[in-house]
C-alpha cells in the first residue's frame, strides 16, 4: 500500500522519531511505513489521519485497485 | 468534531508515547536491565526456587550437578535424606512455588507484548512461534534419533553431565532436558526475531 506519510511529516518538519511519539509508535514502525514494508492496522491509519487532519484515503492509497 | 469519551481515548493514546521496544530486553545498546527484570524477575525467581526444591526433592540434582555431601552438608546431609518424609503438602507447595512463579512470568511476559506497538507485537509473536516449533522440531527429531539408537551410537560413552539423552524423560521435567529446552526456545527465539525484525528495517 502507497502512503503519502513521508510527504506530510516533510511539510511539519518533524523526524521520523517526532511523529512515533506523537502516535505512540516506534521509530522502527514509521520508517517500515513510510518505505511501504509494513501497512498500518486501521486505528493507526486512523491515529495518523487525524493528526494530519485528512481522510484516510488521501494518505494511504489502495494499490490493488 | 470529537465528543469528550472519543476525545480522551484519542489523548490517552498519545500519552502512551514510549511503547515497549523488544530491544530492549536483547543484550546491546538498547538493553535495559530494569525493563528485563520487569519482565523476566519472576522467571529468576522461579529458577531459583526450582533449583532449590530440585536440590531438596530431586535424587538426581547431585548427580547431574556433581554436588557432594561435604560441600554441602546442610541440603544432602540433613534436609535431602528426610525430604520424602515430609508431609505431602509442604512437598506439593515446595513443587508448585515455581510453577506458581512462572505463571506470574507468562502474566508479565503478556504485559509486556501488549504494551508494544503494533509491528514489534507482530515481530514478538511471530519469533515466538518460530521458538516454539523450531524448538519442538528439534526436540522430535532428538527423541526418534535417540530410539533409533543413533545417539547411543554417536555419543559413546555418554559424556557427563548429561548421561542419557532421553527426552521421554521430559515428562517429569527432568532437570538437564529442562534447562536444554529453555536454551532452545531462547535460541530460536532471538533467530527468528533477527529474521522477522530484519523484514521491517
Amino acid at each position: 500500500m502507497k502512503n503519502k506519510l513521508h510527504e506530510l511529516r516533510a511539510t511539519k518538519k518533524w523526524s521520523q522519531s517526532d511523529l512515533a511519539d506523537k502516535l505512540g509508535v516506534s521509530r522502527q514502525t514509521i520508517n517500515a511505513i513510510e518505505t511501504e514494508k509494513y501497512d498500518p492496522s486501521l486505528p493507526l491509519a486512523f491515529k495518523v489521519a487525524r493528526l494530519f487532519k485528512k481522510p484516510i484515503e488521501e494518505i494511504f492509497e489502495d494499490t490493488e485497485k | 468534531m470529537l465528543d469528550k469519551k472519543a476525545s480522551m481515548l484519542y489523548n490517552a493514546g498519545a500519552m502512551n508515547n514510549k511503547p515497549n521496544i523488544p530491544e530492549k530486553l536483547i543484550p546491546g545498546k538498547n538493553y535495559s536491565f530494569w525493563a528485563d527484570m520487569k519482565v523476566n524477575g519472576w522467571l529468576t525467581s522461579a529458577i531459583l526456587t526450582a533449583f532449590v526444591s530440585d536440590m531438596l526433592l530431586h535424587s538426581d540434582v547431585s548427580r547431574y550437578f556433581h554436588l557432594h555431601e561435604k560441600d554441602w552438608p546442610v541440603v544432602f546431609g540433613l534436609l535431602h535424606p528426610h525430604a520424602e518424609d515430609w508431609p505431602v503438602v509442604i512437598r506439593v507447595i515446595i513443587e508448585l512455588i515455581p510453577v506458581l512463579f512462572s505463571l506470574l512470568w507468562v502474566r508479565s511476559v503478556a504485559r509486556w507484548i501488549r504494551g508494544m506497538d503494533e509491528l514489534h507485537r507482530r515481530i514478538t509473536l511471530e519469533a515466538c512461534l518460530f521458538a516454539v516449533i523450531g524448538t519442538l522440531l528439534v526436540v522430535i527429531t532428538w527423541h526418534r534419533l535417540d530410539k533409533a539408537g543413533v545417539l547411543e551410537a554417536i555419543f559413546q560413552p555418554p559424556s557427563p553431565p548429561f548421561e542419557h539423552w532421553d527426552f521421554r524423560q521430559f515428562a517429569h521435567l527432568d532437570l538437564n532436558q529442562f534447562v536444554l529446552t529453555i536454551v532452545l526456545l531462547w535460541f530460536f527465539y532471538f533467530l527468528g526475531h533477527s529474521i522477522f525484525n530484519r523484514r521491517y528495517k
